[in-house]
């Protein structure tokens, strides 16, 4: 691979494009303002609300490893509720990984699970941002047919931050932008930066449910 | 530092030295390091091999990460020294459960399952416990006892070591992959009446060996053919009741573990399918006066081919049959307790038309006398081992209350060791050494004081030496195991240390221990054993710290440093036969749901991602992960 340049956009296409999903939700979510603030999740008692999240997924990972293989657009799911501290989330993301001419490897599934845990900022209108840390495991799925089964599949821890915004939507939906930087603790690190966007749905948690957390 | 010269037919002098400022007010006999429920929860163990990991100055070394050998007292390790050497015990609720076969320890295949121990007691150091002279050390298990009514435990855990190659795995950047770890699982359910308690657990683990340093030791197309894993299941029975103005128990399990097992003296794996039985009962009762205790079980370890390209030459079955019966009685204010002990073990293995036997034993003795302020224990087993002679054993503590916060203990005690009768004489007959004619001696004098300083924390400090005569070295080919005279292989040491602990006690919302180890060699026979006692570490230390900040929540943090090892009879124009000081730093966090009847962890291990290595020829553990989760009702 050495020499080889893989052309690159100076703002890759996957974050321009985010950013114009997320400037339409903004500009949507402006003129739908509802008072909500008082159910950002650090004032919500521990477990006591939902929030799911899904959306498309967007991805920069760091130059190494853009030079073999490029991400397409992926999606993420997400279930978040408030703790005592903060909030915790439980998510995953996927996308498909191609390898990249001239010589291009087997492609790869990349599945990535993570535990969140986020504290909220003060509101800004509408706006709640939240900051945090997050760990994880990566699962590397390779369509690779000719080496052993056993070997088709691998998973690897990670770590990062990210951060969230979201602005509260009519009917208990929001619009959320999500950002993470990931580090995948792989002999040769790997370094990413997904950015996903999608919409949200908040909900009570059930009773069993958070009896059950309880 | 105080010194006693103890007289002998063996004429050799040991002392050790406690100085203990401890929880306490009972001083232990010989250092004892006792680790519990919530140390073991907060350190993710899952396996009871894991819980090694808390017995902080015992010598732990591994190839596979599966299966530990350890020296309590500093000795050579396992392979450093000669096949047979004496190991330390295992005993599981009182009853003693061969578990070493060629110096590892299979604690998976125990009778109990870490999900069931409510404490573990590790004693090191010549003691005599129960009748049974124990010249290196033990590791005590205390079992949970089920709840009232039904009750019932699943245990899961797995996790993964960092450092795959993944997508770069098609380049010139490329590495071996490494560890999946796991799953280690339990299952059990158990009943607990009035008068009588049972339970029946299955326990499971599997662990890869699939690391470079152990399988670039193979040709590759061999490495290849062999198990990629060490897998062990153990289904374990316990039954328990209350009659006779005591208790009386039964404890049962069959175990089985396949893979790769490291012969420490052949310096290679062999492909093995182990197996291992146990039933054994113990209990007492009160008669006339008299209390009467009995402890008896049945054992059997089997090493077996499992199928691969590799050599096998250590094919056998052991079978051990033992016991002991005692009777106490008081006499004013002092015990008095008599009994006597046996054990037998044969031999049955592939080179044999029929079966070897052996067998030792004989009577025993404890008093235990207040004096004033203080208490005397004293205790004598006069052994007969086969047909190697008769030798009496002794071990005498005094132990004084100073206020309701200080004690002072000081202790002298001098064992033996009795290969007809603890089965040692078994590894070197199979691998076809002659054992010298010697019997290493152990023996030791101390002081211990222990003090707690405020209601919620407490310190320990100790000093200690101890003496060791007629140790086997491991220092010549094997082509010439143990020629004559083999007695020219055997070695003298004297062992000082310091031990060290602070810790927190009670239910505070901060947990936390300080603990550390330091043994250092001197009067040693000459430059052999200098160089063979290299192979364990002179310094450990372990810190953890935990707290639970919210309800039903805990972080903890653990800091583990041990100083790094040389093993000459390991190093090999490929392999330095050392192995790196280790710096690890874990972290878990536990969450506990459901009323507290699921508790789910998060573990991580060498976030540092040091080098972790125990053994020259082991694998090498980068930062791993590991989820578990535990339901219980």
């Amino acid at each position: 691979m050495a020499g080889f340049v893989h052309p690159r956009p100076a703002v890759p296409l996957g974050i321009r494009r985010a950013a114009s999903v997320l400037s339409f939700v903004s500009a949507f979510a402006t003129s739908n303002v509802v008072a909500a603030q008082d159910k950002s999740p650090t004032r919500s008692a521990p477990f006591s609300r939902l929030t799911i999240r899904a959306g498309a997924l967007w991805q920069t990972t760091d130059d190494r490893f853009g030079r073999l293989y490029s991400p397409s657009t992926g999606y993420s799911v997400e279930v978040s509720m408030p703790f005592d501290v903060g909030e915790f989330a439980l998510a995953a993301e996927r996308a498909t990984f191609t390898g990249l001419a001239p010589s291009p490897h087997p492609d790869f599934h990349g599945t990535v699970g993570m535990l969140k845990w986020r504290v909220a900022l003060p509101n800004v209108g509408p706006l709640t941002v939240a900051l945090g840390a997050h760990a994880g495991a990566m699962r590397f799925s390779f369509q690779d047919t000719v080496i052993a089964p056993g070997l088709r599949k691998e998973m690897e821890l990670l770590f990062g931050v990210n951060a969230v915004g979201s602005v509260r939507l009519p009917a208990n939906f929001s619009a959320f932008a999500m950002g993470e930087y990931t580090h995948v603790h792989l002999h040769v690190p790997v370094h990413m930066m997904p950015l996903s966007v999608g919409v949200g749905y908040g909900l009570t948690t059930p009773g069993w449910l958070s009896d059950f957390l309880r | 530092m105080i010194r006693r010269a103890l007289s002998g037919h063996v004429a050799r002098w040991a002392a050790i030295l406690s100085l203990s400022v401890g929880a306490t007010t009972r001083a232990a006999l010989a250092q004892t390091v006792v680790v519990r429920r919530a140390d073991i929860e907060r350190a993710g163990w899952n396996r009871v091999t894991e819980i090694l990991d808390g017995a902080v100055g015992w010598a732990r070394a591994s190839v596979d990460g599966f299966t530990y050998a350890a020296s309590p007292d500093r000795l050579p390790a396992v392979g450093e020294s000669g096949p047979s050497t004496p190991q330390w015990i295992v005993v599981v609720d009182g009853q003693r459960v061969p578990a070493s076969l060629f110096g590892a320890q299979l604690l998976e295949l125990l009778p109990v399952s870490v999900a069931q121990i409510d404490s573990v007691v590790f004693t090191r150091g010549p003691v005599i416990q129960a009748g049974t002279p124990v010249a290196r050390g033990m590791m005590s298990i205390y079992s949970r006892r089920p709840h009232p009514g039904m009750s019932g435990e699943l245990t899961y855990q797995h996790g993964d070591e960092s450092g795959d190659p993944g997508p770069y795995r098609y380049t010139d950047l490329s590495s071996p992959n490494v560890e999946k770890i796991g799953p280690f699982a339990h299952a059990g359910v158990g009943w607990g009446g009035r008068s009588w308690d049972a339970d029946a657990g299955v326990h499971l683990a599997s662990l890869n060996v699939t690391d470079t340093l152990i399988s670039t030791r193979f040709p590759a197309s061999t490495f290849a053919r062999v198990r990629q894993d060490v897998f062990s299941v153990t289904p374990t029975f316990r039954a328990g009741v209350e009659a006779f103005g005591g208790r009386h128990e039964v404890l049962a399990g069959y175990g089985e573990q396949r893979g790769l097992l490291f012969i420490p003296t052949e310096r290679h794996e062999q492909s093995l399918r182990t197996t291992s039985g146990y039933v054994g009962a113990s209990g007492s009762f009160v008669a006339a006066s008299t209390m009467f205790a009995y402890e008896g079980s049945s054992s059997l370890l089997d090493a077996g081919e499992l199928a691969s390209p590799l050599a096998f030459t250590v094919g056998h079955t052991r079978r051990h049959l033992g016991g002991t019966m005692s009777a106490s009685r008081a006499a004013g204010t002092s015990t008095l307790t008599v009994g006597v002990i046996g054990d037998r073990w044969t031999l049955a293995a592939d080179a044999l038309s029929g079966s070897v036997t052996s067998s030792g034993g004989g009577p025993f003795a404890r008093v235990v006398v207040p004096v004033g302020v203080a208490t005397i224990d004293g205790n004598a087993a006069l052994i007969s081992d086969g047909g190697r002679g008769t030798s009496l054993d002794a071990s005498i503590q005094a132990s004084f209350r100073v206020d309701s916060t200080t004690s002072i203990a000081i202790h002298g005690s001098r064992v033996q060791s009795h290969r007809n009768m603890d089965g040692a004489w078994i590894d070197a007959f199979m691998l076809g050494y002659q054992l010298p004619a010697g019997a290493p001696t152990f023996s030791a004098v101390g002081v211990s004081v222990a003090r707690r300083f405020v209601p919620f924390v407490a310190a320990t400090f100790e000093l200690r030496a101890e003496h060791v005569t007629d140790w086997a070295g491991l220092s010549v080919a094997r082509a010439a195991p143990f020629a004559s005279p083999p007695d020219s292989l055997t070695h003298h040491a004297t062992l000082f240390g310091v031990h060290a602990r602070v810790e927190t006690l009670g239910q505070s919302e901060w947990q936390g221990s300080l603990e550390y180890d330091r043994t250092t060699a001197s009067g040693l026979d000459g430059a052999v054993f200098g160089v063979e006692i290299e192979s364990t570490p002179v310094d450990d230390f372990r810190a953890q710290l935990s707290s639970a900040p919210i309800r039903d929540f805990r972080l903890s943090g653990i800091l583990a440093l041990t100083s790094g090892t040389q093993w000459a009879a390991f190093a090999t124009t490929a392999n330095a036969g050392t192995t790196p000081p280790l710096r690890r730093v874990d972290a878990s966090m536990e969450k506990w749901m459901w009323q507290r009847r699921l508790r789910l962890e998060l573990l991580y291990r060498n976030l540092l991602n040091e080098p972790e290595r125990t053994h020259p020829f082991g694998a090498q553990w980068n930062l791993r992960w590991h989820v578990s989760a535990s339901l219980s009702f």
